[in-house]
């Protein structure tokens, strides 16, 4: 296994961050900050909110940085933590209010939804962080941040099929406001 | 479109960056720096109330240790009574000084031009002996004060305390027409010191001119005729109260410079933002280095993978505490520092989550003692220094899946070198035992030492408790 050399500048940064070095700590913001800010924006719809996040996604991942294990990317790990921090502010906020309803819809496949390929990734923000709550969760959770049904019952405390149905029901919802845009 | 491609549309949404406001990693910082400002004031204020409970405890006790024996002064006939039987008339350690002598006050020193060659005679001694010399002295000084004994200021005695001593350095006339001893005493003593209270007779002077004693008084020496017991049947002076330069050892008589410290040493980590150590920088490339390069030699040594906790360093030790000068000490002795913490790694290719490191050094302290206030009891002081350690053992104990221990040892190489500076205070319960506390900070160097607390946080406190033997 050979790292590149973007890997070993990672490895030096995350080094120097283990030791409190504050600097090492401030570079290691700048470079993940845009990304996670965009994650917790689609978390908490609001931007202030996703902000508080942020900080406080930040603060958990320099606490836990020695846990690190090095097994995987370092932006998948962190990428973790702020999901993690984004479901905690939520819970704080209002419980994760799913739909009891399991009946799982059925993608629309037939229907042309070419003109979202060109969609710009602002215009597709605005389209998932409109998406109602649970739906929203679970379709970042699922679709962008990769995340297995089960992982995502087990940290929403729903149930495997609950996670698939407000899934689909997503995505539904996703084409439904990409036709009425395309009008 | 089928599910797959409308998924991979949303999925680049992974890639999509906002930028952060001004404020968010001010803030960030200022969250963060709340915990480290929390640990630093933790540690300074328990640095700050053990010194002023050191300081406190000290006020305390100084105040109680105040001693009541002076010198008591008598008259003639008297004198010539003691004189002849050669008995301390007093027995109980203080003297008998002829009336008119120029009585050393505690903390001055004679100079040989307020001595008589004619008193050098009568007793034996210089400060303390008849003489017309040292009376014409006090008869013609230009101030003429109250005793002393009544004077709160001049040797803490107070009229109110010892007015028998009062009345012993007055002559019997003015003894009796102020038998209480008050209100001619506190109008004395509360009024100008230097007010004339001359006696009727002439002869027999029992006013004494304290402005001299004081004068000669402020470099706190005591002579040492006054402390070595030259009068005849005389002990040597005890001293109501004495400045810094109390010298217990002197007051003792002769004895050895020579104390025995037995204590203990327990450490923490301090300032864990503050100081960042170069050795950790070190550990944290080797730690990941095995991540890098997988032909890295693995065998027969501990590649940690995740760092625990440390465990508080203990030291004993015993040491010499040699005095130098009055004020000075020199401290050195051997102690034994045991130091474990807990790690997750690799050992031969098997990952152990529990690993147990125990490191043993044992060390040559060597300290400077800077005395600041000294009483019979208590002493306060400053203190600094370094020590010089070596490793005697580096042990791995890991436990395997089936409670079976591997124990493995890492060779110890180099010394530990380091520098401490602190506070102290010692209470002795009888001449030649007592206890000591000193507050101290060290600072342990990078000589490439094996990874313990103190590569990590190598600002350390300590606080070393123990037992003091005088002989």
């Amino acid at each position: 296994m050979v790292l590149s050399v973007t890997g070993l500048r990672e490895q030096r940064l995350i080094e120097r961050c283990l030791l409190r070095d504050r600097r090492a700590q401030k570079e290691l913001f700048e470079v993940y900050a845009p990304k996670m800010l965009a994650l917790c924006i689609r978390y908490m719809k609001d931007r202030d909110e996703a902000e508080d996040v942020l900080q406080d996604g930040f603060i958990t991942l320099f606490n836990q940085l020695e846990h690190f294990e090095g097994r995987g990317s370092f932006e998948g790990w962190a990428r973790r933590i702020f999901v993690t921090t984004a479901l905690m502010h939520l819970r704080k906020k209002d419980p994760l209010k799913m739909s009891d309803d399991i009946t799982e819809m059925n993608f629309a496949g037939g229907q042309d939804y070419s003109q979202i390929a060109a969609m710009s990734h602002k215009e597709l923000m605005k389209l998932v962080t409109g998406l109602p709550d649970g739906f929203r969760i679970v379709f970042n959770m699922y679709v962008i941040e990769g995340y297995s049904h089960k992982e995502i019952a087990d940290m929403l405390g729903i149930s495997e099929n609950t996670s698939r149905s407000q899934l689909s029901r997503a995505r539904l919802w996703l084409q439904q406001k990409i036709k009425e845009c395309g009008k | 479109m089928t599910e797959k491609e409308f998924d991979d549309i949303f999925r680049s949404l992974g890639e999509h960056t906002e930028t952060p406001s001004e404020g968010t990693w001010r803030n960030i910082e200022r969250k963060m720096g709340r915990r480290r400002t929390f640990t630093i004031l933790k540690w300074s204020g328990a640095a700050c109330t053990a010194a002023a409970a050191v300081i406190v405890a000290f006020m305390l006790l100084r105040h109680g240790v105040s001693e009541q024996e002076g010198i008591r002064v008598v008259s003639r006939e008297e004198f010539e009574n003691i004189a002849e039987a050669g008995k301390n008339v007093a027995g109980s350690g203080t003297n008998v000084a002829e009336p008119g002598t120029n009585v050393a006050e505690p903390g001055t020193s004679e100079t040989e031009e307020n001595i008589s060659g004619e008193n050098a005679g009568a007793t034996g001694s210089d400060a303390i002996a008849g003489g017309d010399a040292i009376s014409a002295k006090i008869q013609s000084s230009a101030h003429s004060h109250t005793v002393a004994a009544v004077s709160d200021d001049r040797n803490g005695l107070s009229p109110e305390t010892c007015p028998e001593t009062a009345r012993e350095i007055l002559p019997a006339s003015e003894a009796d027409t102020k038998a209480d001893g008050e209100s001619g005493f506190e109008e004395s003593a509360a009024g100008n010191a230097d007010t004339v209270s001359e006696t009727e007779n002439a002869g027999n002077i029992y006013t004494i001119d304290w402005s001299d004693f004081t004068e000669n008084a402020e470099d706190g020496q005591v002579p040492d005729d006054a402390v070595q017991g030259n009068h005849s049947g005389n002990e040597g002076i005890s001293t109501a109260w004495r400045p810094a330069s109390d010298d217990i050892h002197s007051r003792q008589g002769k004895k050895s410079g020579m104390v025995l410290d037995i204590g203990s040493t327990a450490e923490a980590g301090t300032f864990a933002n503050g100081i960042v150590s170069p050795a950790n920088t070190r550990y944290m490339r080797k730690m990941n280095s095995f991540r890098v390069d997988p032909n890295i030699n693995k065998r027969d040594t501990v590649l940690e993978r995740k760092t625990g906790k440390y465990s508080v360093p203990v030291s004993v030790g015993i040491s010499a505490k040699i005095r130098l000068s009055e004020r000075f000490d020199l401290g050195i002795g051997v102690n034994y520092t045991v130091m474990s913490r807990k790690l997750a790694g690799e050992f031969n290719g098997n990952y152990y989550s529990d690993i147990r490191n125990i490191q043993q050094y044992v060390g040559i302290p060597l300290s400077i003692y800077f005395n600041i206030v000294q009483s019979k009891r208590v002493a306060f002081y400053v203190q600094a220094g370094g020590a010089v350690e070596r490793s005697i053992s580096d042990q791995y104990r890991m436990t395997e899946a089936n409670n079976n221990v591997i124990t493995h040892r890492e060779p110890a190489k180099g010394v530990q070198l380091s520098v401490s500076a602190g506070i102290g205070i010692e209470y002795w319960f009888t001449d030649f035992i007592g206890i000591y506390l000193d507050p101290t900070l060290r600072y342990y160097f990078d000589n490439y030492q094996a990874k313990s607390i103190r590569t990590d946080q190598p600002l350390q406190t300590g606080f070393e408790l123990g037992m003091r033997f005088r002989f």
